[in-house]
């Protein structure tokens, strides 16, 4: 899915609640776009995988913020 | 994929996925609210387990006094998120009752008056599926408290709640579900009928009891939401249920409409409660994340049900989940049939012989499905109304089955407004096969019958529509169509368009 990214870091969610409350992290939903509208994480940035596999990639960088951990979560 | 320019290190993957956060209480948001997203509609039901007013309240001595002689109180038996209740030996006549006895919280003069005359309208309810009122009062003086309790008594049964059961045994069999949907919508339709709404069904509040399932607490939902806004402006608990609507209920189970504090709430918010029911029957939990019935039709599947019937349940399923109580099932003894007839092993023909886009015209119109028994006998046929019978899915892909079913609803909406026809209502999506449509058409008087399949084509879908003439069984008219999957809006406004042109040339161009 993403290129160069062997391994990326599991994040159990008291961690990633932790991260998120201190402003450290962002939420990103992975799922298709139905999914989201319905019903998704507040403040989560929709990223469907889709788009990233249809190689929009650089379209996805775009929403997310400059800094800080992007948390990818799916259904 | 995700290229240069970007620190691949920032990225994490959230152990447990969105279900994860949900469960740990992370706020969510979307179309389909949480209570917390709902905003208007807060549910903060108050718990007995931490509430300080159940601790103020030594409810079961005061019980004990407040219902001597005619009741003896023996011990609680249990906890739910706004009661808790009690067996006690009723003396005359002799028999176990349970009672149960509302947070004390919400013990105001207001809320009492208002809670026993909603609670003796629902006592007349009788059902050989529910559970009866047998009294309801509010007697007692709370020391240090509010100054009474709420309770109600109803006949004590043994056996377990269905919540009990989906604990230790896990979903149950398909037969089983059926049967306890069953014989709740049998119980819903009759206090349906009466008037009375349950507004609060679940698992818990289905008792399993030799072989039979009775519907506790019919109607309390109502009555504590009634008093609740008989009782705005006070504090405390009472005052967060009265908070703008009051949505009463248990989230998981609740209808959209419930959800938002909808106050003009009608039976379907029952039907999809207990779609949600049926759904965490058959995978262990109801369908708050499973929108697209995934886990669903995965978990009969995983049982080796026939495809055609795992469709034709989520079919019905994901009517009686619609969001807008418009789209669902009308009435609840629909909702049930739906599930049996779908799950009914039944011999059909696979597929019609549908007449390929490329085939044209010439060729529909002499194909004759008489063969087939599509021939329509008996009464006479109205060949100026028209039923929609619905839009095959052989695309392969499941989720892309209510796509079918919305455009039976556009093509049927489209039909009814450009009037050149008269529409019969929309039918439940069922499996096309001639005898179904044959009964459609008798069923409906109607002499046209619309129908269609849709199958992928690259990144498109190709959607193919058949008009059958039912009385003399033969296609009169086959018009196609593609669109990209994801340009819903441009798909619905080409199916229509086609379906309208065909169906209009028709009627203007009478058979010879």
């Amino acid at each position: 899915m993403f290129s160069g990214v062997s391994e990326p870091l599991h994040i159990g969610v008291p961690e990633a609640v932790g991260l998120l409350e201190a402003g450290k992290a962002t939420l990103a939903d992975t799922r298709d776009a139905r999914l989201f509208d319905n019903l998704h994480a507040a403040s989560a940035i929709s990223v469907p995988l889709a788009a990233i596999e249809a190689g929009h990639g650089d379209a996805v960088i775009a929403k997310f913020p400059r800094d800080g951990l992007i948390i990818l979560y799916c259904a | 994929m995700i290229e240069k320019g970007f620190d691949a290190s920032r990225l994490g993957v959230l152990v447990g996925g969105i279900r994860a956060l949900h469960n740990a209480g992370y706020p969510m948001e979307g179309a389909q609210p949480t209570p917390a997203a709902a905003g208007a509609a807060e549910v903060t039901v108050p718990t007995t387990r931490a509430d300080p007013a159940w601790r103020r309240a030594d409810v079961l001595s005061t019980l004990r006094s407040g219902l001597a002689p005619h009741y003896t109180v023996e011990r609680e038996i249990g906890a739910g998120g706004m009661a808790k209740v009690f067996l006690a030996q009723e003396q005359h006549p002799a028999r176990k009752v349970a009672v149960k006895v509302l947070n004390p919280e919400l013990s105001t003069p207001v809320f009492r008056a208002r809670f026993i005359r909603e609670v003796e309208l629902v006592s007349k309810l009788s059902h050989p599926h529910i559970v009866p009122i047998l009294a309801a009062d509010e007697c007692l003086f709370v020391p240090q408290g509010t100054d009474g309790l709420c309770y109600y008594v109803m006949p004590y049964v043994e056996g377990a709640s269905l919540r009990d059961r989906l604990e230790k045994e896990g979903p149950l069999p398909l037969g089983e579900a059926l049967r306890i949907v069953d014989q709740v919508a049998d119980a819903l339709g009759y206090a349906h009928a009466q008037g009375i709404i349950h507004r609060d069904i679940k698992p818990e509040n289905m008792l399993l009891s030799h072989g039979r399932v009775l519907v506790s607490d019919f109607g309390i939902a109502r009555a504590v939401s009634a008093a609740g806004h008989a009782g705005a402006g006070a504090t405390g608990a009472l005052g967060t249920l009265t908070h703008a609507g009051a949505a009463i209920g248990t989230p998981g189970y609740m209808s959209p409409e419930q959800l938002v504090g909808k106050r003009t709430i009608d039976t379907r918010t029952d039907i999809y409660s207990l779609a949600c029911v049926f759904h965490e029957m058959i995978t262990g939990q109801p369908p708050f994340l499973d929108v697209a019935l995934y886990d669903f039709s995965a978990a009969l599947r995983a049982r080796g049900e026939n495809r055609w019937v795992v469709r034709r349940l989520a079919r019905a399923v994901s009517r009686a989940l619609a969001p807008e109580p418009a789209s669902r099932f009308a009435r609840v003894d629909e909702f049930a049939a739906a599930l049996r007839n779908a799950a009914r092993p039944r011999v059909v023909i696979d597929r019609l012989p549908l007449v390929g886009w490329r085939t044209g015209w010439a060729a529909a119109a002499v194909l004759v499905l008489a063969s087939l028994g599509l021939m329509v006998r008996g009464p006479a046929l109205d060949p100026h109304r028209v039923v929609v019978a619905g839009f095959e899915n052989l695309s392969g892909k499941d989720e892309l089955d209510q796509l079918g079913q919305l455009a039976t609803q556009w093509t049927t909406d489209a039909l009814t407004r450009a009037g050149a026809v008269e529409v019969a209502p929309w039918a439940a999506p069922q499996k096309l096969n001639p005898k179904r449509i044959r009964q459609l058409a008798s069923s409906a008087g109607a002499g046209l019958v619309v129908l269609g399949t849709y199958h992928a084509d690259g990144d498109s879908l190709r959607w193919s529509v058949q008009i059958v003439d039912a009385r003399r069984g033969v296609v009169r008219a086959v018009t196609s169509t593609s669109a990209p999957i994801s340009a819903t809006q441009l798909l619905s406004d080409r199916i229509r368009t086609a379906v309208v042109a065909a169906v209009d040339t028709l009627t203007l161009r009478p058979e010879r």
